[in-house]
């Protein structure tokens, strides 16, 4: 039987830490990961004995966004399959997103796509100096729909117009500029720096962290609302069918540049 | 005569200063101190000759936020009692922020919880490097509720997520670098610094000034009554809980509340 690709273990002071667990292909999300998320999610926020979750990932990369070679497949299936796996997605993020209890990344090597929303739906977020990140879906012909709410709420208009249309690498002291981490660690150094914010949030009250995550996302306007969801889940589903992102997805299977890119004229 | 608990003072170029005056108690809020408040900034919005208010605190800390022992009679006030005292704390901060004229914090010390509130409530915030910061409610089984829609707008949704459910301390620089700070400076440039702006400010015309505060909270979102009685039954609800109470009360007595206690020896 093969190993789980979500981990989960909570330790005897409550804090639970989800691990990502698909490093041969840098953690990349597909159908299984979502759904292993979900369930998580559910698990955790029902046991009282959690009083925090840390999520990060195993291998080399925290998580390099949707599988692409899944998504592939996906997009040649029916339009009501693509809108149900893009449905499934949203609901991910979201659940994340507005999860009832604190919750932190710990980013290390890349955090690309989808990963970049995961990032931003937790409450708190580390990374390594050495972590890489990048809104990489129209680079492949494909877009960010389910995670733009919680992107542009982290990172704002400004930062979510540049790094969503140039799809630009950037480093972890960038993405504290930005506002998509807390804090910047040395490599290796997570859980030294994870540790003092873990110990901070085990001296509030558990039921006064639940009151107060509700009301930063009711005054912030961070909950995402059912018809949003919807519109988001059904665009980047329509997005995923057509000819250029096809392309797009192609291009990266078979490792060559796609056919809209003219060269840097040099 | 006990001395006041704030004193106010305005100058010939019609710039007030009020000054917290609780200095033995890190000029704590209690009942008596933000119904003070509320009634200057009242008076004060009313007078059309002041330019600009100064908001600073005597002693070492500018405010450490809500007085816990008067937290802590909200115990035994009716859910209606509470909620109409929450009435008034938000409407204090409301006051505040709503505050006709340019308005300064002069942060010369640390401010904690509703001391952040008030930060958050001016237009323009300077404090002394050497401050500290932190939204400390959680912590005493709270909610940083009635300051939130101002403290959320000055530092964003992604401060606010980490340092409301940490509690963390964080000091001036980071103030600076999420927004809630225009400016950190040595405590003996402190003066220096808050009058460099006002002379600057001075410069401009006083009924353009107004119309830019009007101008700027339309655009930005103005924090409407809804919101803030719906923040106001949050307090209200939360503080009369059991956490609440064993929050407050491990306060008093100096140890840490039931929750934390499983922790020990694993962290500090």
């Amino acid at each position: 039987m093969s190993e789980p690709v979500v981990l989960c273990a909570t330790d005897s002071r409550g804090v639970a830490t989800v691990t990502l667990n698909r490093p041969e292909v840098n953690n990349a999300y597909n159908a299984d990961v979502i759904d292993s998320l979900i369930a998580t999610a559910g698990t955790l926020a029902a046991d009282d004995a959690v009083r925090l979750v840390v999520l990060r990932g195993n291998g080399r990369h925290f998580q390099a966004g949707a599988d692409l070679k899944w998504l592939q497949e996906v997009s040649t299936q029916s339009p009501k399959h693509n809108v149900e796996v893009s449905r499934h997605t949203t609901d991910a993020v979201r659940g994340l997103n507005e999860f009832p209890k604190p919750t932190m990344a710990l980013v290390h090597g890349g955090c690309f796509g989808g990963g970049t929303g995961i990032v931003a739906a937790c409450d708190i977020v580390i990374a390594a100096e050495e972590a890489i990140f990048s809104i990489t879906e129209a680079r492949w012909g494909v877009m960010a729909g389910p995670i733009f709410p919680q992107l542009n709420a982290r990172i704002g208009e400004q930062n979510a117009r540049r790094y969503a249309l140039t799809c630009e690498r950037f480093g972890a002291k960038r993405a504290h500029e930005i506002g998509l981490v807390h804090a910047v660690c040395p490599e290796g150094g997570l859980d030294q720096a994870a540790a003092p914010i873990i110990d901070a949030i085990l001296q509030c009250g558990p039921a006064a962290l639940r009151e107060n995550k509700r009301l930063i996302t009711d005054i912030a306007g961070l909950g995402v609302s059912d018809p949003l969801a919807e519109q988001l889940a059904q665009q980047h589903a329509a997005k995923r069918q057509t000819e250029e992102a096809d392309e797009g997805l192609r291009s990266f299977i078979e490792k060559r540049n796609p056919v809209w890119y003219p060269g840097t004229g040099a | 005569m006990p001395e006041a608990m704030i004193l106010t003072d305005v100058d010939a170029r019609g710039i007030a200063t009020v000054t917290l005056n609780r200095p033995d108690v890190h000029n704590a809020l209690s009942g008596d101190l933000i119904a003070g408040l509320r009634a200057i900034f009242d008076d004060f919005a009313a007078r059309d000759d002041l330019k600009a208010l100064i908001l600073t605190g005597r002693g070492k800390s500018f405010s450490a936020g809500a007085d816990l022992n008067w937290m802590r009679r909200a115990a035994g006030f009716s859910h209606e009692e509470n909620v109409a005292d929450a009435k008034v704390t938000a409407g204090m901060f409301n006051a505040l922020n709503t505050l006709p004229m340019p308005t300064i914090a002069k942060v010369q010390g640390s401010a904690f919880a509703g001391g952040l509130g008030l930060v958050a409530c001016c237009d323009i915030a300077v404090a002394a490097e050497d401050a500290m910061f932190a939204v400390t409610e959680a912590r005493l089984g709270l909610v940083a509720a009635v300051i939130s829609p101002y403290l959320v707008a000055a530092i964003g949704p992604g401060a606010a997520r980490r340092y409301f459910q940490t509690a963390e301390c964080f000091d001036a620089a980071e103030a600076k670098r999420i927004g809630l700070l225009h400016e950190a400076v040595r405590a003996d440039a402190l003066d220096g610094t808050v009058d460099g702006i006002l002379r600057e400010m001075l410069k401009n015309s006083p009924p353009a000034l107004r119309a830019y505060k009007t101008l700027i909270r339309e655009c930005a979102g103005p924090v409407s009554e809804a919101t803030r009685n719906d923040t106001a039954d949050r307090i209200a609800g939360i503080r009369a809980t059991a956490e609440a109470q064993e929050g407050i009360a491990a306060f008093f007595e100096k140890r840490k509340p039931a929750w934390a206690i499983q922790q020990e020896g694993s962290g500090r």
